[in-house]
Protein backbone atom coordinates (compact mmCIF):
# COMPACT_ATOMS: atom_id res chain seq x y z
CA UNK A 1 0.00 0.00 0.00
CA UNK A 2 2.97 2.29 1.06
CA UNK A 3 4.89 3.00 -1.70
CA UNK A 4 7.11 5.15 -0.20
CA UNK A 5 8.52 5.13 3.47
CA UNK A 6 10.03 7.36 6.01
CA UNK A 7 14.03 7.16 6.93
CA UNK A 8 13.11 6.55 10.09
CA UNK A 9 11.48 2.89 9.33
CA UNK A 10 7.43 2.17 9.04
CA UNK A 11 7.44 1.54 12.80
CA UNK A 12 8.12 5.28 13.73
CA UNK A 13 6.12 6.27 10.66
CA UNK A 14 3.01 4.40 11.75
CA UNK A 15 3.60 5.56 15.37
CA UNK A 16 3.28 9.16 14.09
CA UNK A 17 0.02 8.33 11.94
CA UNK A 18 -1.49 6.56 15.34
CA UNK A 19 -0.39 10.16 17.53
CA UNK A 20 -1.96 12.41 14.68
CA UNK A 21 -5.43 9.95 14.10
CA UNK A 22 -5.33 9.91 17.93
CA UNK A 23 -4.91 13.52 18.34
CA UNK A 24 -8.00 14.09 15.22
CA UNK A 25 -10.48 11.98 16.94
CA UNK A 26 -9.83 13.34 20.38
CA UNK A 27 -10.11 16.98 18.91
CA UNK A 28 -13.34 15.78 17.41
CA UNK A 29 -14.60 14.64 20.47
CA UNK A 30 -13.74 17.84 22.66
CA UNK A 31 -14.75 20.76 20.07
CA UNK A 32 -17.86 19.18 18.53
CA UNK A 33 -19.21 17.14 21.74
CA UNK A 34 -18.96 20.05 23.53
CA UNK A 35 -21.06 21.84 20.78
CA UNK A 36 -23.45 19.23 20.18
CA UNK A 37 -23.98 18.84 24.36
CA UNK A 38 -24.72 22.52 24.24
CA UNK A 39 -27.00 22.81 21.45
CA UNK A 40 -28.45 19.58 22.96
CA UNK A 41 -29.16 18.15 19.62
CA UNK A 42 -30.73 14.49 19.20
CA UNK A 43 -28.85 11.54 18.36
CA UNK A 44 -25.43 13.56 19.27
CA UNK A 45 -23.76 10.39 20.76
CA UNK A 46 -24.57 8.78 17.18
CA UNK A 47 -23.10 11.58 15.49
CA UNK A 48 -20.24 11.95 17.07
CA UNK A 49 -19.34 7.97 16.56
CA UNK A 50 -20.40 7.95 12.85
CA UNK A 51 -17.39 11.09 13.09
CA UNK A 52 -14.71 8.98 15.16
CA UNK A 53 -15.65 5.82 12.85
CA UNK A 54 -14.64 7.86 9.90
CA UNK A 55 -11.73 9.31 11.44
CA UNK A 56 -10.33 5.60 13.03
CA UNK A 57 -10.91 4.00 10.05
CA UNK A 58 -9.28 6.36 7.68
CA UNK A 59 -6.29 6.79 9.91
CA UNK A 60 -6.40 2.64 10.57
CA UNK A 61 -6.49 2.15 6.45
CA UNK A 62 -2.70 3.57 6.17
CA UNK A 63 -1.62 1.74 9.29
CA UNK A 64 -0.76 -2.11 8.80
CA UNK A 65 0.08 -2.44 12.84
CA UNK A 66 -2.34 -4.17 14.37
CA UNK A 67 -3.89 -2.13 17.63
CA UNK A 68 -3.95 1.17 16.03
CA UNK A 69 -7.48 1.94 16.36
CA UNK A 70 -7.14 0.58 19.90
CA UNK A 71 -4.17 3.29 20.33
CA UNK A 72 -5.78 6.31 18.55
CA UNK A 73 -9.12 5.87 20.91
CA UNK A 74 -6.68 5.44 24.22
CA UNK A 75 -5.07 9.04 22.64
CA UNK A 76 -8.62 10.49 22.24
CA UNK A 77 -10.54 9.15 26.00
CA UNK A 78 -6.67 10.40 27.30
CA UNK A 79 -7.06 13.95 25.37
CA UNK A 80 -11.32 13.91 26.41
CA UNK A 81 -9.83 13.20 30.30
CA UNK A 82 -7.76 16.10 30.56
CA UNK A 83 -9.88 18.25 28.58
CA UNK A 84 -13.38 17.79 30.67
CA UNK A 85 -13.80 19.96 33.90
CA UNK A 86 -16.62 17.10 35.13
CA UNK A 87 -17.35 13.24 35.37
CA UNK A 88 -16.13 11.89 32.27
CA UNK A 89 -16.27 8.05 33.07
CA UNK A 90 -19.29 7.65 30.06
CA UNK A 91 -17.40 9.12 27.42
CA UNK A 92 -14.08 7.76 28.44
CA UNK A 93 -14.75 4.14 28.36
CA UNK A 94 -17.36 4.92 25.13
CA UNK A 95 -14.43 5.64 23.23
CA UNK A 96 -12.20 2.63 24.46
CA UNK A 97 -15.18 0.40 23.80
CA UNK A 98 -15.71 1.96 20.28
CA UNK A 99 -12.03 1.38 19.45
CA UNK A 100 -11.81 -1.55 20.86
CA UNK A 101 -15.08 -2.97 18.79
CA UNK A 102 -13.31 -2.11 15.33
CA UNK A 103 -10.17 -2.79 16.27
CA UNK A 104 -11.11 -6.28 16.65
CA UNK A 105 -13.57 -6.19 13.59
CA UNK A 106 -10.49 -4.97 11.41
CA UNK A 107 -8.50 -8.08 13.17
CA UNK A 108 -11.03 -10.76 11.69
CA UNK A 109 -12.32 -8.76 8.03
CA UNK A 110 -9.17 -6.74 7.04
CA UNK A 111 -9.32 -2.98 6.14
CA UNK A 112 -10.95 -3.85 3.35
CA UNK A 113 -15.08 -2.17 2.23
CA UNK A 114 -16.66 -4.91 4.43
CA UNK A 115 -14.46 -4.36 7.82
CA UNK A 116 -14.73 -0.53 7.40
CA UNK A 117 -18.75 -1.03 7.31
CA UNK A 118 -19.38 -3.42 9.85
CA UNK A 119 -16.95 -1.97 11.94
CA UNK A 120 -18.88 1.38 11.46
CA UNK A 121 -21.84 0.02 12.11
CA UNK A 122 -20.72 -1.90 15.30
CA UNK A 123 -19.31 1.34 16.46
CA UNK A 124 -22.55 3.39 16.00
CA UNK A 125 -24.68 0.80 17.75
CA UNK A 126 -22.54 0.89 20.41
CA UNK A 127 -24.09 4.31 21.73
CA UNK A 128 -27.30 2.77 21.89
CA UNK A 129 -26.37 0.42 24.38
CA UNK A 130 -23.42 2.47 26.08
CA UNK A 131 -25.72 4.28 28.94
CA UNK A 132 -26.98 1.30 30.27
CA UNK A 133 -23.39 -0.63 30.27
CA UNK A 134 -22.37 2.17 32.34
CA UNK A 135 -25.48 2.28 34.28
CA UNK A 136 -24.67 -1.18 35.21
CA UNK A 137 -21.56 -0.32 36.53
CA UNK A 138 -22.32 2.97 38.49
CA UNK A 139 -25.78 1.44 39.85
CA UNK A 140 -24.96 -2.43 39.84
CA UNK A 141 -27.26 -5.22 38.00
CA UNK A 142 -30.44 -4.00 39.75
CA UNK A 143 -30.92 -1.45 38.04
CA UNK A 144 -31.32 -3.50 34.58
CA UNK A 145 -34.47 -5.29 37.12
CA UNK A 146 -35.89 -1.25 37.33
CA UNK A 147 -35.59 -0.38 33.99
CA UNK A 148 -37.66 -3.70 33.04
CA UNK A 149 -40.16 -3.82 35.60
CA UNK A 150 -41.10 -0.14 34.49
CA UNK A 151 -41.20 -0.96 30.99
CA UNK A 152 -43.32 -3.93 32.15
CA UNK A 153 -45.78 -1.53 33.58
CA UNK A 154 -45.89 1.17 31.03
CA UNK A 155 -46.72 -1.39 28.41
CA UNK A 156 -49.51 -2.02 30.78
CA UNK A 157 -50.53 1.26 31.11
CA UNK A 158 -50.46 1.98 27.14
CA UNK A 159 -51.84 -1.60 26.31
CA UNK A 160 -48.68 -2.70 24.49
CA UNK A 161 -46.57 -5.78 24.64
CA UNK A 162 -43.13 -6.93 25.11
CA UNK A 163 -42.64 -7.80 21.12
CA UNK A 164 -43.67 -3.83 20.45
CA UNK A 165 -41.00 -3.02 22.78
CA UNK A 166 -38.32 -5.40 21.09
CA UNK A 167 -39.27 -4.27 17.74
CA UNK A 168 -38.86 -0.23 18.95
CA UNK A 169 -34.92 -1.69 20.02
CA UNK A 170 -34.90 -3.18 16.72
CA UNK A 171 -35.43 -0.50 14.92
CA UNK A 172 -33.57 2.30 17.20
CA UNK A 173 -30.23 -0.12 16.81
CA UNK A 174 -30.81 -0.97 13.07
CA UNK A 175 -31.04 2.68 12.31
CA UNK A 176 -27.89 3.41 13.88
CA UNK A 177 -26.47 -0.07 12.60
CA UNK A 178 -27.30 1.71 9.03
CA UNK A 179 -25.59 5.67 9.93
CA UNK A 180 -22.35 3.95 11.09
CA UNK A 181 -22.29 1.37 7.98
CA UNK A 182 -22.24 4.60 5.76
CA UNK A 183 -19.81 5.92 8.22
CA UNK A 184 -17.30 2.92 7.75
CA UNK A 185 -18.53 2.92 3.86
CA UNK A 186 -17.25 6.82 3.55
CA UNK A 187 -14.28 5.99 5.73
CA UNK A 188 -13.32 3.26 3.19
CA UNK A 189 -13.06 5.32 0.00
CA UNK A 190 -11.96 8.48 1.71
CA UNK A 191 -9.04 6.60 2.82
CA UNK A 192 -8.56 5.53 -1.14
CA UNK A 193 -9.36 8.44 -2.41
CA UNK A 194 -6.67 10.10 0.15
CA UNK A 195 -4.08 7.40 -0.76
CA UNK A 196 -4.09 8.75 -4.61
CA UNK A 197 -4.09 12.48 -3.16
CA UNK A 198 -1.19 11.60 -1.50
CA UNK A 199 0.95 9.70 -4.25
CA UNK A 200 0.17 12.82 -6.39
CA UNK A 201 1.51 14.96 -3.31
CA UNK A 202 4.79 13.11 -2.92
CA UNK A 203 5.24 13.00 -7.16
CA UNK A 204 4.94 17.00 -6.77
CA UNK A 205 7.42 17.22 -3.82
CA UNK B 1 -0.27 9.05 41.16
CA UNK B 2 0.21 6.39 43.66
CA UNK B 3 -1.76 8.00 46.72
CA UNK B 4 -4.39 8.69 43.40
CA UNK B 5 -4.40 5.19 42.75
CA UNK B 6 -4.82 4.18 46.48
CA UNK B 7 -7.90 6.29 47.17
CA UNK B 8 -9.36 5.54 43.74
CA UNK B 9 -9.48 1.87 44.83
CA UNK B 10 -10.60 2.26 48.35
CA UNK B 11 -13.46 4.59 47.62
CA UNK B 12 -14.56 1.63 44.87
CA UNK B 13 -14.44 -1.28 47.82
CA UNK B 14 -16.41 1.39 49.57
CA UNK B 15 -18.95 1.85 47.17
CA UNK B 16 -18.87 -2.09 46.08
CA UNK B 17 -19.08 -3.49 50.16
CA UNK B 18 -22.52 -0.55 50.80
CA UNK B 19 -25.79 -3.39 51.20
CA UNK B 20 -28.28 -2.25 53.96
CA UNK B 21 -26.86 -3.40 56.71
CA UNK B 22 -24.08 -1.11 56.68
CA UNK B 23 -24.79 1.72 54.25
CA UNK B 24 -25.75 3.81 56.98
CA UNK B 25 -22.50 4.09 58.37
CA UNK B 26 -20.05 3.17 55.27
CA UNK B 27 -21.48 5.57 53.42
CA UNK B 28 -21.50 8.92 55.73
CA UNK B 29 -18.13 7.54 56.79
CA UNK B 30 -17.05 7.28 53.05
CA UNK B 31 -18.60 10.55 51.99
CA UNK B 32 -16.56 12.55 54.90
CA UNK B 33 -13.35 10.13 53.60
CA UNK B 34 -13.70 11.91 50.41
CA UNK B 35 -14.23 15.49 51.56
CA UNK B 36 -10.90 15.03 53.46
CA UNK B 37 -9.16 13.99 50.34
CA UNK B 38 -10.44 16.61 47.89
CA UNK B 39 -13.75 18.41 48.39
CA UNK B 40 -13.56 19.84 45.08
CA UNK B 41 -14.65 17.11 44.03
CA UNK B 42 -17.91 17.09 45.31
CA UNK B 43 -18.99 20.03 42.58
CA UNK B 44 -20.64 17.21 40.53
CA UNK B 45 -23.48 17.81 42.70
CA UNK B 46 -24.09 20.94 41.34
CA UNK B 47 -25.52 19.66 38.18
CA UNK B 48 -29.59 19.38 38.24
CA UNK B 49 -29.47 16.73 35.71
CA UNK B 50 -28.01 14.72 38.03
CA UNK B 51 -30.60 15.04 40.87
CA UNK B 52 -33.65 15.02 38.50
CA UNK B 53 -32.03 11.64 37.05
CA UNK B 54 -31.70 10.22 41.03
CA UNK B 55 -35.48 11.70 42.18
CA UNK B 56 -36.67 9.56 38.69
CA UNK B 57 -34.58 6.60 39.70
CA UNK B 58 -35.86 6.62 43.33
CA UNK B 59 -39.39 8.21 42.65
CA UNK B 60 -40.79 6.47 39.16
CA UNK B 61 -40.29 2.50 40.37
CA UNK B 62 -40.86 3.19 44.04
CA UNK B 63 -44.40 4.34 43.34
CA UNK B 64 -45.03 2.42 40.47
CA UNK B 65 -43.56 -0.59 40.12
CA UNK B 66 -44.50 -4.03 42.54
CA UNK B 67 -46.28 -4.07 45.44
CA UNK B 68 -46.81 -1.02 47.16
CA UNK B 69 -46.59 -1.76 51.03
CA UNK B 70 -46.24 1.35 52.91
CA UNK B 71 -47.58 4.83 52.87
CA UNK B 72 -45.78 8.15 52.87
CA UNK B 73 -48.47 11.57 53.05
CA UNK B 74 -51.17 8.77 52.28
CA UNK B 75 -48.90 8.05 48.55
CA UNK B 76 -48.50 4.44 48.53
CA UNK B 77 -45.12 3.34 48.05
CA UNK B 78 -42.54 0.03 47.33
CA UNK B 79 -40.44 -0.21 50.88
CA UNK B 80 -38.33 -2.58 49.35
CA UNK B 81 -37.80 -1.11 45.86
CA UNK B 82 -37.21 2.02 47.57
CA UNK B 83 -34.60 0.66 49.97
CA UNK B 84 -32.77 -1.08 47.11
CA UNK B 85 -32.80 1.93 45.18
CA UNK B 86 -31.46 4.40 47.80
CA UNK B 87 -29.00 1.88 47.87
CA UNK B 88 -27.96 2.00 43.89
CA UNK B 89 -27.97 6.19 44.45
CA UNK B 90 -25.56 6.25 47.74
CA UNK B 91 -23.06 3.43 45.46
CA UNK B 92 -23.23 5.50 42.07
CA UNK B 93 -22.57 8.85 44.25
CA UNK B 94 -19.63 7.53 45.84
CA UNK B 95 -18.53 5.70 42.51
CA UNK B 96 -18.79 9.64 41.07
CA UNK B 97 -16.69 11.28 43.67
CA UNK B 98 -14.13 8.62 43.16
CA UNK B 99 -13.68 8.57 39.64
CA UNK B 100 -14.21 12.78 39.76
CA UNK B 101 -11.35 12.55 42.39
CA UNK B 102 -9.18 10.50 40.94
CA UNK B 103 -9.15 12.35 37.36
CA UNK B 104 -9.00 15.70 39.13
CA UNK B 105 -5.80 14.64 40.67
CA UNK B 106 -3.69 13.15 37.77
CA UNK B 107 -1.87 15.31 34.79
CA UNK B 108 -0.89 14.32 31.45
CA UNK B 109 2.89 13.56 32.65
CA UNK B 110 1.99 11.32 35.77
CA UNK B 111 -0.15 9.79 33.40
CA UNK B 112 2.43 9.52 31.39
CA UNK B 113 4.78 8.52 34.01
CA UNK B 114 2.10 5.32 34.98
CA UNK B 115 1.68 4.06 31.56
CA UNK B 116 5.53 3.91 31.21
CA UNK B 117 6.24 2.30 34.51
CA UNK B 118 3.31 -0.36 33.70
CA UNK B 119 5.38 -1.29 30.48
CA UNK B 120 3.22 0.55 28.07
CA UNK B 121 6.15 2.55 26.56
CA UNK B 122 4.84 2.34 23.38
CA UNK B 123 1.72 3.94 23.82
CA UNK B 124 3.00 6.56 26.10
CA UNK B 125 5.26 7.13 23.57
CA UNK B 126 2.06 8.00 21.02
CA UNK B 127 0.07 9.84 23.28
CA UNK B 128 3.42 11.92 24.28
CA UNK B 129 3.72 12.60 20.34
CA UNK B 130 -0.06 13.32 19.93
CA UNK B 131 0.26 15.89 22.68
CA UNK B 132 3.16 17.67 20.64
CA UNK B 133 1.64 17.16 17.27
CA UNK B 134 -2.27 19.05 19.04
CA UNK B 135 -1.47 23.01 18.21
CA UNK B 136 0.05 21.86 14.96
CA UNK B 137 -3.24 19.79 13.98
CA UNK B 138 -5.88 21.96 14.96
CA UNK B 139 -3.35 24.90 13.07
CA UNK B 140 -3.54 22.12 9.98
CA UNK B 141 -7.60 21.64 10.27
CA UNK B 142 -8.05 25.35 10.70
CA UNK B 143 -6.12 26.40 7.86
CA UNK B 144 -7.87 23.53 5.48
CA UNK B 145 -11.71 24.35 6.45
CA UNK B 146 -10.91 28.71 6.03
CA UNK B 147 -12.08 29.04 2.51
CA UNK B 148 -14.43 26.45 2.83
CA UNK B 149 -17.77 27.23 1.08
CA UNK B 150 -20.10 25.10 3.75
CA UNK B 151 -23.69 26.38 1.89
CA UNK B 152 -22.28 25.41 -1.55
CA UNK B 153 -21.27 21.67 0.43
CA UNK B 154 -24.49 21.49 1.46
CA UNK B 155 -25.90 21.67 -1.40
CA UNK B 156 -23.48 19.56 -3.35
CA UNK B 157 -21.91 17.11 -0.92
CA UNK B 158 -19.74 15.57 -3.57
CA UNK B 159 -17.49 18.63 -2.86
CA UNK B 160 -16.63 17.13 0.59
CA UNK B 161 -14.32 14.29 -0.55
CA UNK B 162 -11.82 15.95 -2.38
CA UNK B 163 -11.83 18.22 0.32
CA UNK B 164 -11.32 15.34 3.24
CA UNK B 165 -9.06 13.42 0.90
CA UNK B 166 -6.77 16.41 0.69
CA UNK B 167 -6.71 17.03 4.21
CA UNK B 168 -6.10 13.65 5.13
CA UNK B 169 -3.26 13.58 2.46
CA UNK B 170 -1.71 15.92 4.10
CA UNK B 171 -2.00 15.15 7.72
CA UNK B 172 -0.11 12.13 6.45
CA UNK B 173 2.72 13.40 4.06
CA UNK B 174 3.24 15.53 7.18
CA UNK B 175 3.61 12.20 8.96
CA UNK B 176 5.66 10.96 7.06
CA UNK B 177 8.44 13.71 6.60
CA UNK B 178 8.04 14.49 10.11
CA UNK B 179 8.89 10.91 11.11
CA UNK B 180 12.65 11.09 9.85
CA UNK B 181 13.61 14.05 11.43
CA UNK B 182 12.01 13.16 14.89
CA UNK B 183 13.39 9.52 14.45
CA UNK B 184 16.78 11.33 14.08
CA UNK B 185 16.52 13.03 17.28
CA UNK B 186 14.89 9.92 19.19
CA UNK B 187 18.17 7.93 18.15
CA UNK B 188 20.50 10.97 19.26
Amino acid sequence: MHKTESAAGPAYEEKVIIALFGALWGLMEITLGALLKGTRLPFSGAILACLAAVIALTGRYFVRRRGAILMMGGVAALLKIFSVGTVIAGPFFAILLEALFAESIVALLGRGRLGCILSGAVMVSYTVLHPFFTQGILYGGRIYEVYWATARQAGQWLHLEIRHLALFIILYLGAHAIAGGLAGWFAFHLARSSEKELERMEQAA
Amino acid sequence: MKWSLLYFFLGVIAALLLNEHNHLCLFPAALAGLALIDRRAFRIFLRWKLWLFFLLLVAIPVLVVGPRDARWINLPYNSTMLRLNLLMVERSILLMLTLRMFTSRISPAALSRGLARIHLQQFDEVFRLSQSMLPELRAAIGRSFKDVQWRQIARRPSGLMPLLSRLVASIIFAARRSAPSAGQEEAG
